[in-house]
């Protein structure tokens, strides 16, 4: 939920979690992706 | 032993090549007219018919249309040289690759401004878009249709090159072109767009002048690079 | 607060501390090295995400929302790193086709910078602007070509190694570009009320983007791995040069304001945390594209044709 008083927007910690997780998402994907490609490679 | 022409020289007589071809099978730039004309008239149908709405997006329709046809253009343009396997011929000979570039992309701007000069009194028409301003104005429309057709002729002569070769190549020109492009669609369309308006900000000069930067850059960039990619292909 | 400087230049020395390891050690240091830097990157990571959501300070306007800048700027700024890693790469293959060029382009271009430099210190107005811009051109471009010529020398560097190295870069500049652009739409849905807002700098991104999607489909395409390498340097390069002018068409189109992100209007505590999350995602980046690197060269070694046969079986 997000609210503004006086110009300061309160809360909307539900886009920061939406935000933060989605690059721990990707980050993560894009790592396991390179490690799992690596080892097809190395075979 | 005659004396081999400058690089000058050979790019005009390669452009001379291309546009009697044109000239001896005047079906095509018909076809490319059609094809534009009927991308305008769609354009039309999809956007509000009030004619002010359509006066604004009649800039934007022109030269969507003349990027649209000069995809199919380019395909054309090296379909005549990859049948017969001509465009090794032509690297063969003794010519500067850059002079083979710099030729096809002037014939290339040549066909699409012919394209656009004939789409304009149908585009001023069907959009409800005179242009105001008298002769002046006219004049900077010129300019405007002339460096637009070139800012799309040279970064598409040199992607159509790469992707005759490449699997799936009627998709991957636009795949590859459409973005690096926008800079020149959006001010072309801009400036068109403005001047069926009145340009009452006099804001066509500075949309001309990012137009004539991205026509030099790529002119240049691409007739540079141009030598190394022909001789991998 | 100590200075945000301080993790990067920790993580910027354990990298040449693990590059020299590997260049004297080899064998399984030589193939690992990187392995270092990723998990310093990591490290920061943790530490600067969960500092960004519950240890730095709310922003002044945008309260916790505020909190998305920790992940939005650095992906934007390394994206964009990446990329320039990319043109690095694709330009150094361009060059190294030619290597025992490089000592005389060296030359060149260093005497062309100084000489830009020396003559934007002496000259006024658009002149020394003018001077200064060619200048520093041409002393990234002998800077390039240094380390080109170090890497060829040193550690064997040629045309494919160079273009293994964009493609890998690519990648990762897709991968971080993409999550940008998904950030920059959960950011403006509740500092602007909508998901997308044609913003100069997004937009510009979003197809800058698009550009290397282009450019690595190409790479997908074309069979031949000479052509490939020759055709996508070229093209990467050009994608690369195109970003500045896209930015400036996209900039008068809408010249509509946007609050600024770089970390100068912000007060120093967040500055720090920003600094802390793009050291690492600095790291982690380098981690990817080194992966991706020894994963490009793998392959291509693997459908490489085998060697022909020694003269001396063919002779009997």
């Amino acid at each position: 939920m997000i609210f503004a008083t006086g110009g300061v927007i309160v809360g909307g910690w539900n886009f920061v979690w939406t935000a933060y997780g989605a690059t721990w998402l990707v980050l993560a994907g894009y790592a396991l992706s390179l490690w799992w490609r690596g080892r097809k490679e190395a075979r | 032993m005659s004396a081999r022409p400058g690089v000058i020289r050979q790019a005009l007589m390669v452009a001379q090549k291309d546009l009697l071809i044109e000239v001896r099978s005047p079906s095509r730039v018909v076809g490319l007219f059609f094809f534009a004309l009927a991308l305008v008239v769609l354009i039309a149908f999809t956007a509000d018919a009030s004619p002010g709405v359509l006066r604004k997006t009649a800039g934007g329709a022109l030269w969507l249309g003349l990027l649209l046809a000069s995809t199919r253009a380019l395909d054309l343009s090296y379909a005549v040289e990859t049948d017969n396997d001509a465009l090794s011929g032509l690297v063969l000979w003794p010519v500067h690759p850059a002079a083979v570039f710099y030729g096809k992309a002037i014939a290339n701007t040549a066909v699409l401004a012919l394209v656009g000069t004939l789409l304009t009194p149908l585009v001023v028409a069907l959009y409800s878009a005179p242009i105001p301003g008298g002769w002046p104005a006219w004049g900077q429309y010129a300019v405007i249709l002339g460096l637009g057709s070139a800012a799309l002729a040279a970064p598409g002569t040199f992607y159509a090159l790469l992707t005759t070769r490449a699997r799936a190549s009627s998709v991957m020109l636009p795949l590859l072109m459409f973005p690096l492009v926008v800079p020149a669609l959006l001010s072309a369309s801009r400036a068109t767009t403005l001047l069926m308006d009145g340009d009452g900000m006099g804001e066509v000069p500075g949309w001309v002048s990012l137009l004539l930067a991205f026509g030099l850059l790529h002119w240049s960039l691409e007739g540079l690079f141009y030598g190394s990619i022909v001789e991998d292909s | 607060m100590p200075s945000g400087y301080i993790p990067g230049a920790l993580g910027l020395a354990l990298f040449v501390v693990l590059v020299a390891a590997a260049k004297l050690a080899g064998g399984k240091v030589r193939d690992n090295w990187e392995h270092g830097i990723g998990l310093y990157g990591l490290g920061l990571f943790l530490w600067g995400q969960y500092s960004g959501l519950f240890v730095a300070p709310r922003e002044a306007m945008m309260g916790d929302v505020g909190r998305i800048l920790y992940v939005h700027v650095p992906a934007a700024w390394i994206s964009m790193m990446a990329f320039t890693w990319a043109f690095a790469g694709s330009f150094g293959s361009l060059m190294l086709q030619a290597p025992q060029q490089l000592p005389k382009i060296l030359g060149a271009t260093g005497a062309g910078g100084a000489l830009g430099i020396a003559a934007a210190v002496a000259l006024d107005g658009t002149p020394r602007k003018l001077a200064a811009f060619f200048g520093v051109l041409l002393v990234l471009a002998f800077l390039e070509c240094l380390v080109l010529y170090l890497g060829h020398r040193f550690f064997g560097w040629d045309a494919d190694s160079a273009d293994h190295f964009a493609e890998s870069s690519t990648e990762t500049g897709i991968v971080l570009g993409l999550l940008l652009l998904f950030l920059g739409a959960v950011f403006a849905k509740p500092t602007w009320g909508t998901y997308w807002t044609w913003d100069p700098r997004l937009t510009a991104s979003a197809i800058m983007v698009l550009t290397f999607v282009g450019v690595s489909l190409l790479r997908a395409t074309v069979s031949d791995p000479d052509t490939r390498r020759s055709w996508v340097s070229v093209a990467t390069v050009i994608a690369y040069i195109n970003i500045p002018i896209t930015y400036m068409a996209v900039k008068w189109w809408r010249t509509m304001h946007q609050l600024q992100s770089t970390p100068n209007t912000l007060d120093s505590d967040m500055t720090f945390w920003l600094r802390v999350n793009a050291w690492a995602f600095l790291f982690l980046a380098m981690w990817f594209v080194a992966r991706g690197w020894r994963i490009a060269a793998a392959r291509a070694a693997a459908e490489a044709p085998p060697p022909l046969p020694p003269a001396r079986e063919v002779a009997r």
